[in-house]
């Protein structure tokens, strides 16, 4: 398997000064990505797509043929940092105010079920709750640490991730640190910005990911930036 | 204002017949679609019209 | 005769806009065994058009807001069952994921908001609305609260509502266009339903939307460009709503110095609004070339030149914008219908009964002016006088005229110049009945139309023709230049393949068709 290019946190766990050394267990293999776990149970992941970049994820060409429970090393030889999972710098453009204001409105359908949750801020309820491979609940409240973390706004504390799915509880761990996937990325970053056709692409390419979770993370960010709760 | 339209062209919102968008993209003119709904009947109206038919 | 088995599936508070509807049916079309298929919203008038299709629709229940999916199959009893569960299956499948829908960017975000909207296009300056009609009035207002000039091309907006909407746009100093306002140019851009011709020195102000296409086109083979052509919708020039947008677009244009010449056009208006429309541009201080198809003024003077076809209008115009003699190019115009008359000789005259089947209204009107004049008066669903009105839309009798842009052919259907269906199933039908001899129809390019009308009809003209043999002649006009997306030239010589005779303007189609019909 060929690494073709990291996110620039990858390795900063990496064991060996010298030729820094990842040995991660496959946990879960999905059709395009694979995630894996590494040391202290943090999720790693190979990545066969540059939209699915995320913090301490790798690129690969081909979808690698694993199975639950193999190990895997990875050396850090010559592998290029193509994604930083950092928030990007800059501010909300006001301009925007009323697409977030839509994009609070997202709670409907299948995410009807954390809106009122949602809504009152009743956080230690959205754990684990709701349809979805990661649930909703948990996604909305992704969203809403890295729209926290964002504007500097006092964040939740992160609720008992017991309480729901390893993958559900690393994002959220993630995100309360400041990290955010590409998709979410994207969108934060145009937000910031003052091209239209930008911001509705990257708008479009996480409500077009997964059946729920970018809707239900994008309400998250939206309830975290415009305050309203 | 009316004379902002015409002697700027057209920068539009599509509300409706796609179709109507896509042409404007074609003749590279400014246009956004606003992806307009139906409203949805109030919960407090069907409710009252649920008693007016005898319902509960 | 047997109906083939059906299938009428009702899918109750279910709302798609026409176009998917239109796209679903003709996936449906494609599959094996579907001998018919029709989405529609449960309207009468849509009923009317279903049964007139071939189903039956004893006993069905539906409201104008359920959509009913009908199909009928071709295949034999055994496997008609079959053939039906599919295709209900494929339907709700289809509705779920709309097919051939080109989209420019895939996925690109949708604002659900008007705000929203004008968030990503902040110098909006134009909405155009077209959704169904009993939403369209609170949309429009919406926009013009937000002041954005509005075209409404939605039909069925009540008539108080219309004017409430104009007092507030006149307030902001904003134009709407419309209700049924389906085409306008400006600065040469096509909205809506309207042709891709080069900018000029003339202006228009149409009540009317394919009198502004065919003034439009007509122009344009005379060389003569078009810099703004503005619609007012058909309501806007009767006395309940004054002329209020028309007479606001007049004054724009006539303090324009983009433009030169002025031309109006449409069905005659009220009189109080003609009078309102003469004064404007009586004092307006540039060449204004009036076109009430059919009106009763005459006589040109002090720069107001009075017509009454569309392409008399355009000479004129055109004559105007090259500083020519206008009275010179309507009477070189009339001659050369004259010559139609040996074209006619050598057709063959007396052919039989006339049936003319319009997607533009205007073109209608002027087509049974034409033919009153030749043949006497035709009978219509949209006619010139209530004396001739069609009993029934659906059945010609004697020479007639049917207008399939009318309420019984469009409520919550595609209007005629974007589905030719309805139009080319009705060439069949008129062609089984031994009197009829001619067949007139226009053909409407342009953006927002038909990507291959000409093709869509031809299929029908084929049909009747297999039908009828020779005893049918064929005329047409195509309204339309080269560069629309179908390619004028290119729709003619589908035509011409065909054997029908195309002319180069409605006017002249309708002559023609006429002394053919004439005994």
């Amino acid at each position: 398997m060929r690494i073709s290019g990291v996110s620039a946190d990858f390795f900063s766990l990496a064991k060996g000064a010298e030729e820094p050394v990842l040995s991660l267990k496959v946990r879960e293999v999905y059709s395009r990505t694979i995630n894996l776990e590494g040391q202290g149970g943090r999720r790693y992941s190979i990545v066969t797509s540059e939209l699915d970049f995320g913090p301490r994820s790798a690129l690969t060409d081909e979808p690698p043929r694993m199975a639950c429970g193999e190990r895997v090393y990875i050396r850090a030889a010559d592998a290029s940092v193509m994604y930083d999972p950092k928030l990007p710098a800059g501010g909300l453009n006001e301009r925007w105010a009323p697409l977030l204001r839509e994009w609070s409105g997202l709670l409907e359908g299948e995410l009807a079920v954390i809106k009122s949750p949602a809504t009152e801020g009743r956080y230690e309820e959205l754990t684990g709750l709701g349809p979805g491979s990661t649930p909703v609940g948990d996604d909305f409240m992704a969203g809403f640490l890295s729209g926290c973390m964002w504007t500097g706004r006092r964040r939740p504390p992160l609720p008992d991730l017991s309480r729901t799915t390893w993958l559900s509880g690393e994002i959220l761990r993630d995100a309360a640190e400041g990290l955010v996937w590409r998709r979410g990325r994207d969108v934060i970053s145009a937000l910031s910005a003052d091209d239209a056709g930008r911001l509705q692409e990257a708008a479009g390419r996480i409500l077009n990911w997964g059946s729920t979770s970018g809707r239900a993370w994008l309400a998250g960010l939206s309830a975290a930036l415009t305050g309203g709760l | 204002m009316m004379n902002r339209l015409l002697k700027e062209g057209p920068k539009t919102v599509n509300i409706g017949i796609e179709q109507f968008y896509l042409d404007l993209v074609t003749q590279k003119a400014e246009a956004v679609i606003w992806d307009w709904r139906p409203p949805a009947a109030s919960a407090d109206l069907l409710a009252r019209l649920k008693k007016l038919k005898g319902g509960s | 005769m047997t109906y083939s088995a059906q299938r009428l599936e009702i899918l109750p508070r279910t709302y798609y806009d026409s176009v998917t509807l239109m796209l679903v049916a003709r996936e449906l079309l494609k599959l094996e065994g579907v001998a018919e298929a029709s989405l529609n919203m449960g309207t009468e008038a849509n009923f009317r058009i279903m049964q007139a299709g071939g189903f039956d629709l004893a006993g069905v229940e539906a409201t104008p807001n359920d959509l009913v999916i009908a199909i009928r199959s071709a295949a034999p009893e055994t496997q008609s069952q079959g053939v039906l569960d599919d295709a209900v299956a494929k339907a709700k499948e289809y509705l779920a994921n709309p097919p051939g829908r080109k989209m420019d960017t895939e996925g690109s975000y949708r604002p659900k908001s008007l705000d929203g909207a004008l968030s990503l296009l902040l110098d909006a300056n134009l909405a155009i609305v077209s959704v169904a009609g009993r939403y369209a009035g609170d949309v429009a207002m919406q926009c013009v609260q937000k002041g954005l000039n509005v075209m409404i091309y939605s039909d069925n907006v009540p008539l108080e509502r219309e004017i409430e909407i104009k007092r507030a746009a006149s307030e902001k100093n904003l134009l709407v266009m419309g209700p049924d306002c389906g085409t306008v140019i400006i600065r040469g851009t096509a909205l809506g339903m309207a042709n891709a011709c080069p900018v000029g020195p003339v202006s228009i102000v149409a009540a009317a939307g394919t009198g502004l296409q065919e003034v439009h086109v007509q122009l344009a083979r005379r060389g003569v460009g078009v810099l703004h052509g503005i619609g007012t919708g058909g309501r806007d020039v009767k006395r309940e709503v004054g002329g209020v947008m028309c007479l606001r677009a007049i004054d724009a244009l006539l303090a324009d110095d983009e433009v030169r010449v002025l031309v109006v056009v449409g069905k005659p208006p009220a009189p109080e609004v003609e009078q309102k429309i003469l004064d404007a541009v009586r004092g307006g201080g540039k060449p204004a070339v009036l076109g009430f198809v059919g009106g009763a003024a005459k006589g040109d003077s002090g720069g107001v030149y009075v017509c009454r076809e569309l392409e008399e209008t355009a000479a004129v115009a055109a004559a105007l914008a090259n500083g020519e003699d206008a009275a010179k190019a309507r009477s070189s115009l009339f001659t050369e219908y004259e010559e139609l008359r040996r074209q006619a000789d050598a057709i063959g005259r007396g052919r039989g009964y006339l049936r003319g089947l319009f997607s533009g209204g205007t073109l209608c009107y002027e087509a049974q002016l034409v033919a009153r004049d030749v043949i006497g008066p035709v009978r219509s669903n949209a006619p010139l006088d209530e004396s001739v009105r069609l009993a029934d839309s659906f059945v010609s009798v004697g020479h007639s005229m049917v207008d399939y842009g009318e309420d019984e052919f469009t409520q919550g259907r595609l209007h005629p110049m974007i589905d030719v269906s309805l139009r080319a199933e009705r060439i069949v039908r008129e062609a089984r009945s031994p009197d009829v001899g001619v067949v007139l129809l226009d053909v409407v390019l342009g953006y927002g139309c038909d990507e291959d009308p000409a093709g869509g009809l031809a299929d029908g003209i084929r049909k009747a023709r297999e039908a009828a043999g020779d005893r049918i002649a064929f005329v047409a006009s195509v309204c339309g230049v080269d560069a629309d997306p179908q390619n004028a030239s290119r729709q003619r010589e589908t035509l011409r393949e065909l054997g029908v005779h195309v002319c180069d303007s409605n006017a002249r189609a309708a002559r023609l068709a006429s002394m053919l019909a004439e005994g």
